[in-house]
């Protein structure tokens, strides 16, 4: 009786600091987030003035109407949306339709094909030569140019031939033969299907590197009208900063010297939205045993 | 098998460099005759032309091609110009990738191509237009006449090869050129009875009389006599007080250039340094005993201007009173109560006497406008540039069209330095909206100092209570520079930029850098104390790092570039 009590007291002290910590850990986690949200929201010279620590201060939403006044916001996102969607597809299905073949032991070349596709992670053309293969390739200044180069992460495809591996077992493809089925439809009826997963996994990793792309659409674009977001939202960010060309223009002057401080919150904030609200939708299938029951004996 | 495979393998590697070889033949073709007017007169051509200029686009303008600005030089000129417009901050990049492509436009507008830059493409590799010729008053006068306000100007864009690559930005700003300034905040003054200081002993008075008799009234010593940023423009506190001991352009910001702001100074004719004197030593112990007395705020060397605002605005009442910086913009918010209270002070006459401003020159910027090699329109090119070279050019291309954003001056209007003032501004300046009208930016424009300096300004002395508002900022500033800094400014001891050969360059990168980490680092570990300015031995050890760093052979190279350029 005694030994039990005592084991429910330590049970108990375990569980309050577990909990409590990760309580901590959410606090550590939330906490940023939720004082840019509150930065964003309030009157730049409460935050140059470091009043606002959780809640905003002067409810203000100067900063977002300054990034909302932008005559190329709307295209901008309009242009990352379609990025991510494209972009997206074309990646996991490419990635996929490498990654099948090299997942199947009766694949011929297998290892040589693995070695040059490593290979590139660790040698790559530079800038230059991959800028000379867009320009020739006639992809140029075109919505190709951001969706075609780097389509494939090797990272990805070496995680995606492993879950392959691991989850579509020889047998189900015997079986599937036996029964007369060619190659592509295994990989259509079968493969697919039976990687949620991964392919959940894959389209959140492309997704995500879309939605965050930069450096490529600056070099590979020239029309305004093909900008992605971020170009956009980093031109707001500088044209707002508090330079010492010293605009003559006072009430100008004042207002950047100001939004120099809190547009990078409402900048943050409208470019992490999409994200936000594309996660929890996906994060699903990560939890999701998928093989169970596929094959059975 | 293996041998198939190979000449697959072979013919895929060839395959792209014949079609790279193919597609460089197809851009040179053949020259086109222009018929041009005689110079000086519009239009440049009899037979309208079109010309491609890749630009840097700034975000405050919209779109090159459809600017208001752009269809008047269209229209005055004969020429269209098509603007390939590339994001600015991808400028560096850009032009590296556009050069190795072989496809150039005619012209590069706004890239900023540095020296380095413009001996690697221009002298080395060929790619940029010489515009020797072009800088003559028979090709382009009104940047000749530009370039007068702006004496060793042409020597400044002359490359070490001897040609000249670019057109420059002139932008003569008076107030620039003695930016180190400091600022007390005069209500602390006034409600302590003390006069503003005028020596390094004084100064320390002042500061200890804030921080002991509660200068803000508060009944809480919660004030911060001096405060600085270590990132910032001018924001260094050590670069106003330095100079009470020895002249000293340091910028002890890491991230800053390796060539400029590294204590480097011309004595008896020789560059020197100032950071291995014993008069330096002084400087440094003097801000380590205002920092080991909590008279300067200990934030001062690890935060930014940002955070340095912060400090002046985030209380309730005032707390700091001394504060480094190139404007009171840089701390303070701009129009409140203590920016306008903030009063610019002279540099302070230190124990030896000495008593410096250190001399920023107000360089020509290089590299706005390069011309491709290949290009068959640089005649028309130049002319097109050079009307914005001249005052008219330039207030059409920065502030807008005549009659709406600005007008010639009338005859009774006063400008800035006090003489009859030149032209009048309509519209207020502004960067910070984007807008189609001009370029706002004057990547190839001379404002040149008389230009600069003749805006009409309403008269008005220091008792008008309107004086220190920011409205009227470039006329306090102006008069601030004028009276407090310039007459202790002596431009012989600041050293002049030097070039260097590409050999020089890339041998001395390297040591430049680390030598100019070493003495910045060790500057702020001897102000704030991690390293004690007062032991012997310790200076000594410093002074012995700085050899072996190879500060003498950097002094030699520095020479050897003077003695080339200026003797």
């Amino acid at each position: 009786m005694h030994y039990k009590r005592k084991e429910l007291l330590t049970d108990r002290v375990f569980s309050v600091m577990v909990n409590s910590f990760l309580f901590i850990s959410l606090v550590i986690v939330l906490y940023p987030l939720l004082y840019i949200v509150a930065c964003s929201f309030s009157e730049p010279q409460a935050v140059m003035a470091k009043k606002v620590w959780l809640f905003p201060v002067n409810f203000d939403l100067i900063s977002y109407k300054a990034v909302f006044t932008n005559k190329q916001i709307g295209t901008g996102y309009m242009n990352s949306l379609y990025y991510m969607v494209t972009g997206t597809v074309v990646s996991v299905l490419l990635t996929m339709l490498l990654a099948y073949p090299l997942s199947r032991k009766e694949f011929y070349g297998r290892s040589v094909v693995t070695k040059l596709i490593l290979f590139t992670m660790l040698f790559t053309g530079g800038t230059i030569p991959l800028y000379l293969v867009v320009r020739n390739l006639g992809i140029y200044d075109t919505r190709w140019a951001i969706i075609l180069p780097n389509a494939i992460t090797v990272w990805n495809v070496i995680i995606a031939r492993t879950f392959l591996q691991e989850n579509i077992s020889d047998e189900l493809y015997e079986a599937a033969e036996i029964d007369g089925c060619s190659d592509i439809r295994f990989l259509f009826s079968f493969v697919f299907p039976l990687s949620g997963a991964i392919v959940a996994v894959l389209a959140l990793f492309y997704a995500v590197g879309q939605w965050n792309k930069y450096f490529d659409a600056l070099l590979y674009l020239q029309k305004q009208a093909l900008y992605p977001l971020q170009i956009v939202l980093r031109n707001i960010l500088i044209i707002n900063r508090n330079t010492p060309s010293m605009t003559v223009d006072v009430e100008a002057a004042i207002r950047a010297q100001g939004l120099s401080e809190t547009i990078r919150y409402a900048v943050i904030v409208v470019a992490s939205v999409p994200l936000l609200v594309i996660y929890p939708f996906v994060q699903r299938f990560f939890v999701k045993g998928v093989m169970i029951g596929s094959v059975k004996g | 098998m293996k041998k198939t495979l190979c000449i697959v393998l072979l013919v895929a590697l060839l395959l792209p460099v014949s079609l790279v070889a193919q597609g460089s033949k197809e851009s040179a073709s053949a020259k086109s005759a222009v018929e041009y007017t005689p110079v000086g007169t519009f239009p440049i051509v009899k037979t309208p032309i079109t010309v491609d200029i890749m630009v840097a686009q700034p975000p405050c303008v919209e779109d090159f091609n459809t600017n208001r600005f752009t269809k008047y030089m269209e229209e005055l000129t004969g020429i269209k110009v098509n603007y390939i417009m590339i994001p600015e901050q991808a400028a560096t990049e850009k032009l590296a990738l556009v050069l190795a492509s072989g496809d150039y436009p005619d012209a590069f507008l706004g890239f900023a191509v540095n020296n380095t830059l413009e001996t690697t493409y221009g002298a080395q590799e060929g790619l940029f237009l010489p515009l020797n010729k072009f800088y003559s008053k028979e090709w382009m006068p009104n940047m000749m006449k530009a370039f007068e306000e702006f004496p060793g100007g042409i020597g400044f864009m002359t490359n070490i090869d001897g040609n000249i690559y670019s057109l420059p930005r002139l932008e003569g700003c008076y107030h620039c050129s003695n930016q180190a300034k400091m600022f007390v905040y005069q209500p602390f003054l006034d409600k302590l009875g003390l006069k503003t200081p005028t020596t390094t002993d004084e100064f320390y008075q002042v500061l200890k009389a804030m921080k002991e008799q509660d200068a803000n009234g508060n009944g809480k010593a919660d004030e911060i006599p001096l405060a600085g940023s270590i990132i910032g423009w001018s924001d260094q506190v050590e670069r106003f007080l330095l100079n009470s001991f020895i002249y000293c352009d340091l910028d002890t910001n890491i991230n800053a250039n390796a060539d400029d702001n590294v204590g480097y100074m011309m004595n008896g004719g020789k560059v020197d340094t100032a950071v291995n004197k014993a008069a330096f030593r002084e400087g440094l112990a003097f801000i380590n005993k205002l920092y080991k007395e909590g008279l300067l705020y200990n934030g001062s060397f690890t935060q930014d201007s940002s955070q340095l605002t912060q400090l002046v605005e985030s209380s309730a009442q005032p707390v700091v009173g001394f504060v480094a910086g190139g404007w009171r913009g840089q701390f303070a918010t701009i129009g409140g109560e203590r920016f306008n209270n903030f009063r610019a002070i002279a540099p302070l006459k230190g124990p030896a006497g000495v008593q410096y401003s250190v001399a920023f020159f107000q360089n020509p910027e290089i590299g706005q406008l390069v011309l491709s090699s290949e290009t068959k329109y640089a005649e028309a090119i130049m002319r097109y540039f050079d009307f914005m070279y001249s005052p008219e050019g330039t207030l059409l291309q920065r502030n807008g069209f005549k009659g709406e954003a600005w007008d010639w001056a009338k005859s009774d209007q006063v400008g800035l330095d006090g003489k009859p003032a030149v032209w009048q501004q309509l519209k207020l300046w502004n960067d910070k909206d984007p807008q189609n009208d001009t370029w706002i930016q004057t990547y190839t424009a001379a404002m040149t100092p008389s230009l600069k300096n003749g805006l009409a300004s309403k008269p008005m002395t220091q008792d008008n209570p309107e004086y220190y508002l920011p409205g009227n900022n470039e006329k306090t500033l102006f008069d601030e520079t004028t009276n407090l800094y310039k007459p202790y400014e002596d431009t012989s001891v600041e050293v002049p930029v030097l070039k260097y050969t590409a050999e020089e360059s890339e041998k001395f990168s390297t040591v430049k850098r680390e030598l100019a980490n070493y003495i910045r680092q060790s500057a702020v570990k001897f102000m704030v104390g991690s390293l004690d300015v007062n032991d012997d031995k310790v200076w000594n050890e410093y002074i012995a790092n700085l050899e072996k760093l190879q500060l003498k052979s950097v002094l030699d190279i520095m020479n050897t570039a003077y003695a080339r350029q200026y003797k």
